[in-house]
């Protein structure tokens, strides 16, 4: 057993169950809904389902990330039993937590300066925070003591490749997590955008796809170029959506054709309230390990 | 040519016989504008040629009317200037170059005599063979050219403007003859080409107007069937009395001080007055012609905290003004179509003026220019999505000075898929490349009725019969419109496109355009396209359909 915890935020989009079986915590963010706080516990508390069907009822929704005090606070236990703690933060290209969290480690090692506590900016999102900690997981009970891991996370968190779609625009703007610029937008047309997540850790629009067909087998396609040994990919290959099941399922299933090793083992995760309330209902996301971002 | 002439002869022309020979030219295209348009051979309800020049020619004999004794010069240079602004369609865009050519050969002369004409004809010849990309024969063109060649040989053997003129009539009408000859479709349906037509009425109504001693009259009409304004709607919003807008805010010297006098003084001063005095600032907003007299009047009550004035006689720098109270974007856009389902598509596209127009009405250069004005962006876009737009769109850059780039889309939804084309993050050059590289990945097909019984490259075509059309090429005519479908959707089987949008226009129902395509989507689903079908509202086309 290591002596060292790893944790990461409420925003990994993967099933809290998941997280405990692999001895990883998580902090939890905030999201507000009809201006009524709650703490983002990965749907424990409210359902994604609700949390959807309330915002396509148009509730309005925010989020707040957490602050330094609060970043120390969720540290501070495993410092106390003697742990090393290593975090896996949300995209600095998404949040301003990873600042904060940046200034809370600072300040926990001048108070536990015997603990180690790395903070790793994941540039990534969602079950893309998964995938790195899966990796993460693995490696630790593999043996890899905390400074080799931070490094190894350091080194392939660009590897992680997140691809996603929508069928509105409208949710990522509002939340100021793209600007609005021409042509993306056609929800009468039934254009579906396809992004993914850029080297600064930031949401960037890519193609214009007509039709949700098109953009389920251009998603596929993307997976094909970018995936480590291509059709013989063997890795973690995580899907998050929100309230998007049979897109995603859909998504999943011509992966599994296409991609021999992964049959059965892809996992189809909810995007939680963080993140979904910035995506609105109808997105899916795909994510697995690939040649290092470059653009 | 020997002519008896028993009327004053004319050796040479000055401003005020411009602006009559320019005001009987439109007089005698509106006269004849239907006679023109019967010479369209295409039967598509259409942008058509003679209401196009009419319109066009009448923009310039509407300024003309306006003026006294101007200079020969002047006059062309007005009469040049009003064409390009209210140029409909690429017989328009034409005959206005035609006209600006003709003013710059008549640049600072006072009077114009065969020889001059002669090299203002030629020059006229040159602005427009320039212009136009690929210049066919057998069109106003080579009418144009071979009347103004033939002016030039009389020029020399006589100097006198009649005499050449009548010369260049005379060629004219014998090339307007050999256009049946120079071009396949007008050979087939027998007929002489509109354009020429309208050229040939143009300078015969110019001779007329020096001839006939009666003096013409001449009203300008409304035009007909615009579904955008007119020019001379144009023109009265246009008439203004006042042409200042003067704006300013004063910080009274003493908040006691009564500004009735000064309301007053400003009544008297113009119209369109709104002042208010809250005690500390008095606010005036004015019409007037001598804004420094205003200004100096008001300054007596107080400091001014701000002052603007604008001249609103030069609509487009007053436009200007008002889209520079927003920051400059890098790209704006303007499409044209008609339907407000398009219209609708557009803007959620993030177009920023859609222009009213197309098949059934043609925009005026100046509408588009309008929208430019409204638009405050480094570079502005224009998909004219018909092709007898292009060319006007293509003047736009040159008239307001700003960077317009045509996106030459022929169809509407050649517009839609160029403008998905668009990357906000890329640089212009790319944005420019990619939206016509996607333009070219969608074919279009329409539906839409024969406005007139015609024979339209062997085939014969009658009233009210369907039309299909693929790209802007008649395929047949038929009066069962499932055949169609059925051609369509062997086109689209054979040229391996997936996914199909269906635009049904504004005289049907979403019901009744789902009911009438089951064919189609039949067909189509059987090798996995994905159909949608879209509210268009467009006119004159049942459907819109494209295929990518």
């Amino acid at each position: 057993m290591q002596n060292y915890v790893i944790t990461t935020c409420s925003t990994a989009d993967v099933n809290p169950e998941y997280l405990k079986s692999r001895d990883v915590e998580y902090l939890p963010f905030s999201f507000y809904l009809d201006g009524k706080e709650y703490k983002d516990d990965m749907g424990v508390t409210m359902s994604h389902r609700q949390f959807y069907d309330a915002m396509k009822n148009g509730a309005s929704t925010s989020t707040s990330q957490p602050n330094v005090d609060e970043i120390k606070d969720f540290f501070k236990p495993y410092l106390e039993d003697g742990k090393d703690v290593i975090h896996l933060m949300l995209s600095s290209g998404l949040s301003g937590a990873m600042t904060s969290a940046k200034i809370a480690a600072e300040e926990l090692k001048e108070e536990y300066p015997n603990n180690k506590v790395y903070v790793v900016d994941s540039l990534g999102a969602s079950s893309g925070m998964a995938v790195l900690v899966d990796n993460m997981a693995k490696l630790r009970d593999e043996g890899m003591g905390i400074e080799e891991l931070y490094e190894w996370t350091e080194e392939n968190k660009l590897n992680v490749h997140h691809w996603f779609f929508t069928t509105d625009l409208t949710y990522f703007v509002k939340g100021g997590r793209i600007s609005k610029v021409a042509g993306w937008f056609g929800t009468i047309l039934k254009i579906c955008p396809l992004l993914n997540v850029d080297i600064n850790g930031k949401l960037i629009p890519r193609e214009k796809i007509r039709g949700k067909s098109n953009v389920i087998k251009q998603i596929v396609k993307k997976m094909e170029e970018n995936a480590l040994d291509s059709l013989d990919y063997n890795g973690t290959c995580l899907i998050s959506h929100s309230d998007a099941y049979e897109d995603a399922k859909a998504v999943k299933d011509i992966i599994e054709e296409k991609f021999p090793n992964l049959k059965g083992k892809i996992e189809i995760n909810s995007i939680g309230t963080t993140i979904g309330s910035h995506a609105g209902p109808g997105t899916v996301a795909l994510f697995f390990m690939g040649k290092k971002r470059e653009d | 040519m020997d002519k008896e002439l028993t009327h004053n002869e004319h050796i040479t022309i000055d401003g005020n016989d411009y602006k009559n020979l320019i005001i009987n030219a439109a007089k005698c295209l509106e006269d004849n504008k239907e006679e023109i348009n019967e010479l369209n051979v295409f039967p598509v309800p259409d942008g058509d040629t003679g209401s196009n020049m009419s319109m066009t020619v009448a923009n310039a004999a509407k300024e003309l009317l306006n003026t006294e004794n101007m200079p020969l010069d002047k006059t062309a240079e007005a009469t040049a200037k009003a064409m390009l602004h209210g140029a409909r369609g690429n017989s328009g865009v034409i005959v206005s170059l035609l006209f600006r050519g003709i003013a710059k050969g008549l640049k600072s002369s006072f009077e114009c005599d065969g020889e001059v004409w002669a090299q203002a004809l030629e020059q006229g010849v040159e602005a427009a063979y320039k212009a136009v990309d690929n210049p066919a024969e057998g069109t106003i063109l080579t009418v144009a050219r071979k009347s103004a060649e033939s002016a030039k040989n009389a020029a020399q053997e006589n100097n006198n403007f009649e005499y050449v003129l009548s010369a260049a009539i005379e060629a004219a009408e014998k090339a307007l003859e050999e256009t049946v000859n120079q071009n396949p479709v007008l050979s087939k349906a027998g007929v002489v080409d509109a354009g020429g037509m309208g050229w040939l009425l143009v300078i015969k109504a110019m001779y007329q107007a020096l001839t006939d001693e009666r003096r013409i009259k001449y009203e300008p009409k409304s035009a007909v069937n615009t579904t955008s304004k007119s020019p001379f709607d144009a023109f009265e919003t246009e008439d203004i009395t006042f042409a200042f807008c003067t704006e300013f805010i004063i910080t009274k010297n003493d908040p006691n001080r009564d500004t009735t006098k000064l309301k007053k003084f400003l009544s008297n001063m113009g119209d369109s007055l709104v002042m208010i005095d809250d005690g500390e600032i008095v606010k005036v907003h004015v019409h007037t012609n001598d804004p420094h007299r205003v200004l100096g009047e008001a300054q007596k009550y107080g400091i001014y905290e701000t002052v603007k004035v604008e001249n609103m006689r030069t609509q487009h720098t007053n436009k200007l003004v008002e889209a520079a109270n927003e920051p400059e974007k890098d790209y704006g856009f303007i499409s044209v179509c008609s339907g407000d389902g398009f219209v609708e598509i557009f803007r959620e596209l993030g177009v920023d003026e859609v222009v009213s127009g197309g098949q059934t009405m043609n925009p005026a250069t100046e509408d588009l220019c309008d929208a430019v004005s409204k638009i405050n962006a480094k570079t502005i876009y224009i998909l004219p999505n018909n092709k007898n737009i292009i060319m006007t769109a293509s003047q736009v850059a040159d008239i307001t000075g700003k960077n317009v780039i045509v996106i030459p889309t022929k169809t509407v939804p050649q517009g839609v898929s160029a403008m998905l084309g668009f990357d906000g993050e890329a640089d212009e050059g790319t944005n420019t490349e990619n939206m016509q590289e996607c333009m070219k990945n969608v074919s279009t097909m329409q539906i839409t009725y024969a406005a007139r019984n015609s024979s339209y490259d062997g085939m014969d075509i009658k009233e009210g019969d369907y039309l299909a059309l693929c790209e802007d090429k008649l395929l047949f005519s038929t009066n069962n419109m499932n055949e169609i479908f059925e051609a369509f959707a062997n086109k689209i089987a054979e040229e391996k496109k997936s996914f199909i949008s269906i635009y049904y226009g504004e005289n049907l129902t979403e019901e009744e355009a789902e009911e009438q395509i089951v064919p189609l989507r039949e067909e189509l689903e059987k090798s996995g396209a994905e159909i949608n079908l879209y509210k268009g509202n467009q006119p004159v086309y049942y459907y819109i359909i494209s295929a990518e």
